[in-house]
């Protein structure tokens, strides 16, 4: 479970927007495979009650920003039940990348990245 | 969860080398793992060859990076048992170390299987990725 860490209200000032954060990723990377390019798989993290939210299949994943990241970029995890953890990334000039690392029910560990841009969602 | 086509992804992935190191559940963990893979998200892998030590004691969690003197100090951000139904009753945990001076963030997470996945964000730096891969076994 997601341990207490310290939130910052302040971190999500910037580039999340109204609604929360809209990303589009073009590159999925896997460790020891070529990226393959996507024409843009959309994710979006709303904004509730003050914290960005990834709705999965399981449920909603709120995440913890990571204090130690000045604004206006930040850093987010996800605890993304059953088996996922993501650590979210957004630069200061929107760049965004998303590592999930992934426990497969055959019982392997794998991890796999987005590259893409995130903006801040009205 | 949005996984479209990370099943080929990841399937390849699996055909990595698997220690066998299940670990006692319930004791505190103390694995020594190889880094073996270095993968870049703007280059190709690399080998690595790069002992970690992780570690949980009574004032939390240590990776240390043997023959360096990268900081050791990690948080335990996410403890995931294993699924009643899972094939494998393996327990996975991930970890996050903060450098405040370089802005980045590591992530690595373990399983009670003998691996080992470590990613380091670095937003501020024109966003660079890196991940690891290995194995872990029991320290001894």
């Amino acid at each position: 479970m997601i341990r207490a860490l310290t939130l910052g209200a302040s971190v999500l000032a910037s580039p999340v927007g109204a609604t929360g954060l809209a990303c589009t990723f073009t590159d999925l990377c896997a460790p020891l495979t070529d990226c393959q390019s996507h024409p843009g798989l959309p994710f979006t993290f709303e904004l509730i009650d003050g914290a960005l939210a990834l709705s999965t299949a399981e449920g909603i994943a709120f995440g913890t920003p990571l204090s130690h990241v000045e604004a206006p970029a930040l850093s987010l995890i996800f605890d993304t039940r059953p088996d996922q953890t993501l650590l979210l990334s957004v630069s200061n000039t929107g760049q965004a990348a998303m590592t999930q690392h992934d426990f497969e029910a055959a019982g392997r560990l794998t991890s796999v990245s987005y590259f893409g841009t995130c903006e801040p969602a009205s | 969860m949005r996984r479209l086509s990370l099943a080929c992804l990841t399937a390849i992935l699996c055909t990595l080398p698997v220690a066998a190191a299940a670990q006692d559940d319930t004791a505190p963990v103390a694995l020594t793992c190889l880094l073996n893979v270095l993968c870049p998200h703007t280059g190709a892998c690399r080998d690595l060859g790069q002992t970690i030590e992780i570690t949980e004691g009574d004032a939390g969690w240590r990776v240390d990076w043997v023959g360096t003197d990268l900081p050791s100090n990690y948080e335990l951000i996410a403890d995931i048992p294993p699924a009643a139904d899972a094939v494998e009753q393996t327990r996975l945990r991930s970890l996050i170390h903060r450098d405040t001076n370089t802005q980045s963030t590591q992530m690595i997470s373990f399983d009670t299987a003998g691996h080992v996945v470590v990613t380091t964000h670095q937003p501020q730096a024109g966003m660079q990725v890196v991940t690891g891969l290995g194995t872990c076994e029991a320290a001894g």
